[in-house]
């Protein structure tokens, strides 16, 4: 497997030792999801020289996924995957730079220091509304349940 | 662990191979309009998702359908999303139903404003792709016609 798995660790450096709030988090959301569109339009504009016309194009845009882990307020995490398993190889023709490291490097710079930059705003401006601390649960083990699909 | 519930608009692959006269995959102004409002649908459930430590919440993600179909599958790799049920009913393991086998289909529905968004900005997405098709084979013929000599 090739996938790709790219992750910024944001410290934040606020000290307070619970997670984030539903509004803090929502923050932090809005900042995911900008940063998931700016690497899916990056995610465009292949030749698909050689495939037949009609052939299924975009195969791997829809690959792309984000998750963030907000139980560490002091320290969230934004992971960036994409599930195709050729994604990590992908470059453009005429370059060897892998692309997605590409982006990645770009995203990054452009992004995670507004991204921190309001969020630890939004946690200062939380500082003094009364949250009890919570522990995480013991994890135990199943198999991945599927559903039959929603029609609409 | 966790659980998977896919979401297909087959109202917007019938509607787009009657526009196309044959079936279809979506170009990339489709998949775009569709996983905007995809990534809204999430944030939906994820507004209603029960809170303690954020864990469950936090894994929920979602991909755009790879089988050429329309639609989107939402996901949640946390091992034990799939026993979170409404507060104060019966546990998943005394035979109660869990919280994402209520909640999505009840987010996922036609009476959600935002899904009845995304079905209309499909449909017009698709007539605006079908019109730039429909004009790229005489654009191209344009093209490739000889010049000069006239």
């Amino acid at each position: 497997m090739a996938t790709v798995e790219a992750i910024s660790t944001v410290d934040l450096t606020t000290n307070i030792q619970r997670r984030l709030s539903d509004c803090e988090r929502r923050v932090f959301r809005r900042h995911k999801d900008r940063i998931l569109l700016a690497v899916k339009t990056a995610w465009t504009g292949w030749l698909y020289i050689g495939r037949p016309a009609g052939a299924q194009q975009n195969v791997s845009f829809k690959e792309w996924y984000g998750t963030i882990e907000s139980t560490v307020g002091d320290k969230v995490v934004l992971r960036i995957f994409n599930a195709a398993d050729y994604s990590s190889f992908v470059h453009r023709s005429g370059s060897t730079v892998i692309e997605w490291q590409r982006i990645w490097a770009e995203v990054e710079a452009a992004f995670i220091p507004p991204l921190a930059a309001d969020l630890r705003a939004e946690i200062i401006k939380n500082l003094s509304a009364p949250v009890n601390p919570k522990k995480l649960g013991p994890k135990g083990g199943s198999t991945t349940i599927r559903r039959e699909a929603i029609s609409l | 662990m966790g659980f998977e519930y896919p979401v297909r608009l087959d109202s917007i692959d019938t509607y787009r191979s009657t526009r196309h006269g044959s079936f279809r995959f979506l170009e990339l102004e489709e998949l775009q309009v569709l996983d905007r409002y995809a990534a809204e649908i999430l944030n939906e459930i994820e507004d209603a998702w029960p809170v303690d430590t954020s864990t469950s919440r936090d894994s929920f993600s979602y991909t755009l359908l790879s089988d050429g179909t329309t639609g989107f599958t939402i996901q949640n790799d946390c091992d034990y999303a799939e026993y979170i049920t409404e507060a104060d009913t019966t546990t998943v393991r005394d035979g109660g139903t869990p919280l994402f086998d209520t909640l999505i289909p009840q987010i996922v529905s036609k009476g959600n404003p935002t899904v009845v968004a995304m079905l209309d900005a499909m449909r017009t997405v698709t007539d605006s792709v079908e019109a730039r098709l429909s004009s790229a084979p005489a654009a191209a013929a344009r093209a490739r016609r000889p010049r000069g000599n006239r």
